[in-house]
């Protein structure tokens, strides 16, 4: 689930930094910029892995801190196509259940990805599987096991600031820049303890 | 900004567990020395991620069994993906197998498969319960040892 990226970028060591080795400093200029973020097309941007090149370094007229230009490695959450992943179950409602893995959330199972069989229950609001007579209960926080079947990387660019300016104070929810969509419709998917 | 290759290589869990285990012992050791804050999207992902990792098979694996299964794993005709994921997933039984591998039943015959299986449990040992607690054991007895301020914070950690 997790890749190398090799990226290339300009970072800046601020005085306060100096006493800093030199690859500490742009480990963790690194890491502020790019740990926990999504990087479009790429994914979820997890820490450092190593530097591979870094310059020497130059100091723009005017400006007190140092411009490093660095070639580096960073570990990158992407699973591929086909992945077989586990995560807990977070929320439940009749369009599917959305997974976490702790450090990413953004995992639907879609309606039509479930087990054949299954359906949601509304009033304990969660999904059940209808097997060989046997109620199975796909209850919140239960480690599952889901195929990856396709990741989707959306463009969030900051909305324009509306005309007249003021915020209407409810919050508005982002779709997230990146999300997957994956199955527990299989053998061996679904809740661990059905395989166990 | 500029991607120069947006996949150099594939990594197990194990190597991202060993790499993010290190920065947080580099974390934890400025945060006695300079008493420095870390950027909130740093500690949330390391923790979080940490936490993660913790509760996978990768936790009690060491290098050596890595490459040592890989090797093995050589023998069987299998692509890199279904190594990785065999490494990452630990597969006990043969219904997992299938999730992992492609045309599984078209592959390999149910003895193949049960022999790559006792091959998994023998690379990989799945006594997690046993060597966490050697490890637990070896870390509580060094730490014990110390009596710096720091063992207070960790032991939230080990849960």
């Amino acid at each position: 689930m997790f890749v190398l990226v090799v990226l290339q970028d300009t970072l800046k060591i601020v005085p306060s930094e100096f006493r800093k080795t030199r690859q500490d400093a742009l480990k963790d200029e690194i890491n502020a910029k790019y740990s926990n973020r999504v990087l479009h097309d790429i994914g979820l941007c997890m820490v450092v892995h190593d530097l591979l090149e870094i310059d020497e370094g130059f100091v723009q007229h005017s400006e007190g801190w140092i411009w490093v230009k660095v070639k580096f490695r960073v570990i990158v959450f992407r699973p591929f196509a086909d992945e077989i992943l586990v995560g807990r179950i977070r929320s439940a409602s009749p369009e599917g259940i959305q997974v976490t893995m702790g450090f990413f959330d953004d995992i639907q199972i879609p309606a039509d990805q479930m087990p054949v069989g299954s359906e949601f229950n509304a009033t304990e609001g969660v999904w059940v599987w209808r097997f060989e007579g046997n109620e199975l209960f796909l209850d919140l926080d239960e480690p599952i096991r889901f195929r990856v079947l396709d990741s989707l990387f959306l463009d969030v660019s900051p909305p324009r600031p509306k005309v007249g300016g003021m915020d209407s104070g409810i919050p508005v929810s982002h779709p997230p820049p990146y999300s997957l969509m994956c199955s527990i419709n299989g053998d061996g998917l679904g809740l661990l303890s059905w395989w166990e | 900004m500029e991607v120069l290759d947006r996949q150099e290589a594939l990594l197990t869990n194990h190597e991202v567990y060993i790499v993010l285990k290190e920065e947080e012992d580099r974390h934890k050791a400025t945060k006695i020395a300079e008493n420095i804050k870390y950027p909130e999207n740093v500690t949330t992902l390391q923790f979080e991620a940490l936490q993660y990792l913790n509760d996978s098979p990768c936790v009690t694996q060491s290098s050596k069994q890595i490459s040592q299964i890989k090797e093995l794993l050589m023998a069987y005709d299998l692509t890199k993906a279904e190594v990785l994921q065999i490494i990452n997933l630990r597969p006990k039984t043969p219904v997992e197998l299938h999730l992992i591998i492609e045309e599984c039943s078209e592959r390999f015959t149910i003895e193949g498969l049960d022999e790559l299986l006792e091959l998994i449990l023998s690379a990989l040992p799945q006594d997690e319960h046993d060597e966490a607690a050697e490890d637990d054991g070896d870390e509580a007895s060094k730490k014990n040892g110390n009596g710096a301020p720091m063992d207070v914070e960790t032991q939230g950690d080990l849960s």
